[in-house]
């Protein structure tokens, strides 16, 4: 039933914005791909020419090989969870969840089975009767996704699925989709603009820069490996250090403000570093003495913005951590956790698309 | 404290000028409802007192032994109009609510325009453009129409650029459902207070209407309205209060309807009407 | 029922013009038409002959003074609707009593009168024998009003009691969708009863008074019922066009005299939307 999705150079402009420029990627029959970006990046662009919503100015969208261009929306077998849920509310829990099955004209018994069964497993037994206005915003978001999985699309698409939820209930409704998503076995795009639901919830992550792949991978590519300064601070915030590496002995190594550091797998010459706060610890003792410049306390851990030998990073610390600006805390450096960036083209760095994922 | 006397003072007399616009529309409206049952007399009216005759035991089945032709076919034309105003005006409100381009707004121009129109202008049109359809009371339908559709349309058309329809019909799309379907399941669903409406302010503009009619009709298409007039010019005034009161019983009920559903739309409906 | 190849990129799923297309062919059928008859029969194809029968109805005095009674019984009539239901529409929109609903539904009732019904309603109140005089009558010994139906505060009145309904309720959703914080923060700025009206207020109400004197002043101008049932002295223009048409047979001069209440309504409909738009954006 799951189809396999290739995009190929799609494009589309609003007026004279370009909205997507030349994305193509493809979506694997069963697998589900999470596609991430800023706001304006051209997410929503990219799901709804994938529904049939919205017609691309040039490229193509393949299921299993063969070209949609043609075929309208309500014949794509696509299934979509709205943003906004978009459930329809003169219509019952039941109706709204049936509605795919009734319009393709599916016999009244394989309606009523197929429902009791999305009820069953999203836990919506007991809302069968009510319209959506008398249901809170979890049980709608699970009625928006029984609906769009109810026909058994070839290809979901959730558009920022847990972004109308409250904090405290969307941990719980991420563990219901991610158990549904794995129950159906379909393919899966899961549009998101939160970085953790997007190495969270993706087999694959894609992440678009204005209207462009900047990257895609597995979570932990993108995590461990990006490509660019953007594509590492969008996943993880963390300073950008040069370093200065010499080959020595079989391995590489760097001088860093914070001692001579290893890294396997590096060129020699200068290198650009991410230092994300879980590369480093502080210790009581040993490492690298450094200056606190500021200190915020997080609840469950505090977050400490120190400076060495003229860099700045961050390190998080213990809650109960006493220390004000100005103290010296020593600090020790994981170099498994750094992130070596390959060179990079210069135009790639923008200032202002920077300061969206800042 | 002065501010405080001084707003009870001008919402007390906001509430008196209410009070006396109250008493002029109810004040005609009594005296002629009672004097289609009462004694003229009574109201001191009309010393003239015309007797009913044996055949008719009260004023209304006098009236409907006249006119009972005129209050039928003004009942079907109203029907008619309704109708036709919702066969065209659905599919119309639904196309400009959605749509931006020059034709839409051209057409949403034009069907406001009749609205500044008087109606003997488009009456007297009518006639001139379609001599011959006058004897079929086609151009009368047609008179009517072109005043109740504009209402209908912005009643139905409110309902449906309101809230996220478009959206609810990508809903309805991507889940398979094709153009006459999301039309049928989806779109008239949620328009339904407003066609209700519509429809409702269709059936009163037809009910109502003379100044189209009254040129238009012919003696074998005449409506109420025209019967009014004659009641008015050639009967006395029992006969003409329990014609009117006859007119009131059905457009009373439509309007008060028209309040309960949508009492937005009932106000546009004084906004143009 | 649309060809693939029409439908917008934007909104592949949307309406395409075919659904508008009936009403579209209707108004064309229905409305321009009749309407380009109408210049057809008051030129007899030669546009001279149009500004001759055109201009025939200023020059002539009898159609000339019916429709500056018109112009000027409409103009009178709209401002009077609208100065009398301003202070009832604003309460209907802001307080709550009872019978609120019931209020509206009877200020409402005359909608769906013609100036027929309107007039005859003025003569059972205000006729030779009318309700008023005979109340007065009683009361005071003196048969106070009567007649007055006929005379011209009489159809002055009766127009008015055409307008009440279409005023109340256009002002009444106006205020309703008025913003109260633009006066309680006119308030906090020190602003008094009379300048929060006529500084903040009646600036956001523009567009909507506008519209409703443009209403008002097209229906009063178009109608001829009351006028017809009460009025033999007192004449408009559409009463003349009614009798141009039907007694005399006089298309091409019935016809001018209906273009000339069209196309006053019509610029004045137009100068209303014109005027509202350049107002300031009052409402939040």
């Amino acid at each position: 039933m799951s189809a396999r999705v290739q995009v190929r150079r799609l494009s589309k402009a609003y007026g004279s914005r370009p909205a997507l420029d030349g994305v193509s990627l493809t979506l694997e029959p069963g697998t589900t791909t999470t596609l991430v970006g800023a706001s304006g990046s051209g997410k929503t662009t990219l799901l709804r020419c994938l529904a049939g919503l919205l017609v691309p100015d040039s490229g193509e969208i393949l299921f299993d090989g063969r070209d949609v261009a043609a075929v309208p929306a309500e014949r794509r077998g696509v299934g979509v969870v709205f943003q906004s849920y978009a459930l329809f509310p003169h219509l019952t829990v039941a109706d709204n969840l049936s509605f795919g099955l009734d319009v393709r004209r599916t016999s009244a018994s394989d309606r009523a089975r197929r429902v009791a069964e999305l009820a069953d497993e999203l836990g919506l037994e007991r809302l069968l009767d009510r319209r959506p206005g008398e249901i809170s915003g979890g049980e709608r978001q699970r009625v928006a996704l029984g609906r769009a999985l109810a026909y058994r699309p070839v290809l979901l698409l959730l558009d920022e699925p847990l972004a109308a939820l409250d904090p405290n209930l969307a941990d719980s409704v991420r563990e219901a989709l991610a158990r549904a998503i794995a129950a159906e076995r379909t393919t899966v795009l899961l549009v998101t603009h939160d970085r953790s639901d997007a190495l969270r919830l993706g087999d694959r992550v894609v992440l678009l820069r204005a209207g462009e792949v900047e990257q895609e991978g597995t979570p932990r590519d993108l995590y461990r490996q990006p490509n660019t300064e953007y594509a590492a601070n969008f996943f993880g915030t963390g300073a950008l250090w040069e370093v200065e590496a010499r080959a020595e002995g079989s391995g590489v190594v760097a001088e860093t403000p914070l001692g001579r550091v290893a890294l396997p797998g590096a060129r020699p010459g200068r290198l650009r570093v991410i230092v994300r706060p879980e590369a480093l610890s502080v210790r009581p003792s040993g490492g690298t003495s450094v200056t606190v410049r500021g200190v915020s306390y997080e609840g469950d851990r505090s977050r400490i913005l120190f400076t060495a030998g003229g860099r700045e990073a961050v390190v998080h610390g213990p809650a109960d951590l006493e220390t004000a600006p100005g103290d010296r805390i020593a600090v020790t450096v994981d170099p498994r956790l750094l992130v070596v960036l390959p060179e990079e083209k210069a135009s790639l760095s923008r200032a202002d698309e920077r300061s969206q994922t800042a | 404290m002065t501010g405080s006397s001084g707003e009870r003072l001008r919402s007390a007399s906001a509430a008196a000028l209410l009070l006396l616009l109250l008493a002029v529309v109810a004040a005609p409206l009594a005296v002629v409802v009672a004097g289609s049952v009462l004694d003229p007399r009574l109201l001191g009216l009309s010393s003239e007192s015309w007797e009913a005759g044996s055949r008719h035991t009260t004023w209304f089945s006098y009236v409907l032994s006249l006119y009972g032709r005129h209050l039928a076919r003004s009942a079907a034309l109203a029907l008619c109009v309704v109708v036709l105003a919702f066969a065209l005006g659905a599919p119309a409100a639904y196309g400009l609510s959605r749509r931006r381009d020059a034709f839409a707004r051209a057409v949403a121009v034009l069907l406001d325009t009749p609205l500044a129109v008087p109606g003997l202008a488009v009456a007297i049109g009518l006639l001139l453009a379609y001599p011959r359809a006058r004897a079929s009371g086609a151009t009368l339908a047609a008179g009517h129409l072109v005043y109740a559709l504009p209402f209908f349309v912005r009643a139905a058309g409110n309902a449906l650029s309101g809230g996220n329809v478009s959206e609810l019909e990508e809903a309805a799309a991507v889940s398979g459902a094709g153009r006459w379907q999301r039309f049928r399941r989806i779109v008239l669903p949620l328009a339904r207070p407003g066609l209700l409406a519509g429809a409702l302010m269709a059936f009163t503009i037809s009910w109502g209407e003379f100044n189209v009619s009254f040129l238009l009709s012919t003696p074998t298409t005449s409506t109420f309205p025209s019967a009014l007039y004659l009641t008015y010019t050639t009967n006395s005034f029992p006969v003409a209060a329990a014609a009117t009161t006859l007119f009131l019983a059905a457009a009373v009920p439509a309007l008060a309807l028209l309040q309960r559903i949508a009492s937005p739309e009932a106000a546009r409906f004084g906004e143009a009407a | 029922m649309t060809s693939r190849g029409r439908k917008s990129a934007e909104d592949p799923i949307g309406p395409s013009a075919a659904w508008i297309a009936p009403a579209a062919l209707f108004l064309l059928v229905a409305f321009v038409a009749p309407f380009a008859a109408l210049l057809r029969a008051a030129s007899h194809g030669d546009p001279g002959a149009f500004l001759r029968e055109f201009g025939g109805v200023w020059t002539q005095p009898h159609t000339r003074r019916a429709l500056g009674n018109g112009l000027a019984l409409s103009a009178a009539v709209s401002i009077g609707a609208i100065l009398l239901c301003l202070p009832p529409a604003h309460l209907l929109a802001r307080a709550r009593f009872r019978g609120r609903g019931a209020a509206r539904l009877l200020l409402s009732v005359p909608l769906a009168f013609s100036g027929v019904i309107v007039g005859f309603l003025a003569v059972v109140m205000l006729g030779r024998v009318g309700f008023v005089p005979a109340v007065a009558q009683a009361l005071f010994g003196r048969p106070l009003g009567a007649g007055l139906a006929y005379a011209l505060p009489g159809l002055f009145l009766a127009y008015l009691f055409f307008e009440i309904p279409r005023a109340v309720l256009a002002l009444e959703a106006a205020f309703a969708r008025l913003d109260p914080e633009l006066a309680a923060a006119a308030r906090t700025l020190g602003a008094g009863p009379v300048q929060r009206f006529a500084r903040v207020t009646l600036p956001a109400l523009r567009p909507a008074l506008l519209a409703t004197f443009a209403t008002t002043f097209s229906v009063s101008l178009g109608s001829y019922g009351a006028a017809l049932i009460l009025s033999r002295r007192f004449s408009v223009l559409p009463v003349e066009a009614y009798q141009e048409f039907t007694a005399f047979g006089n298309d091409a001069g019935a016809s001018a005299m209906a273009i000339w209440l069209a196309a006053i309504s019509i610029v004045v409909s137009i100068a209303a939307r014109r005027a509202s738009l350049r107002a300031p954006e009052g409402t939040g």
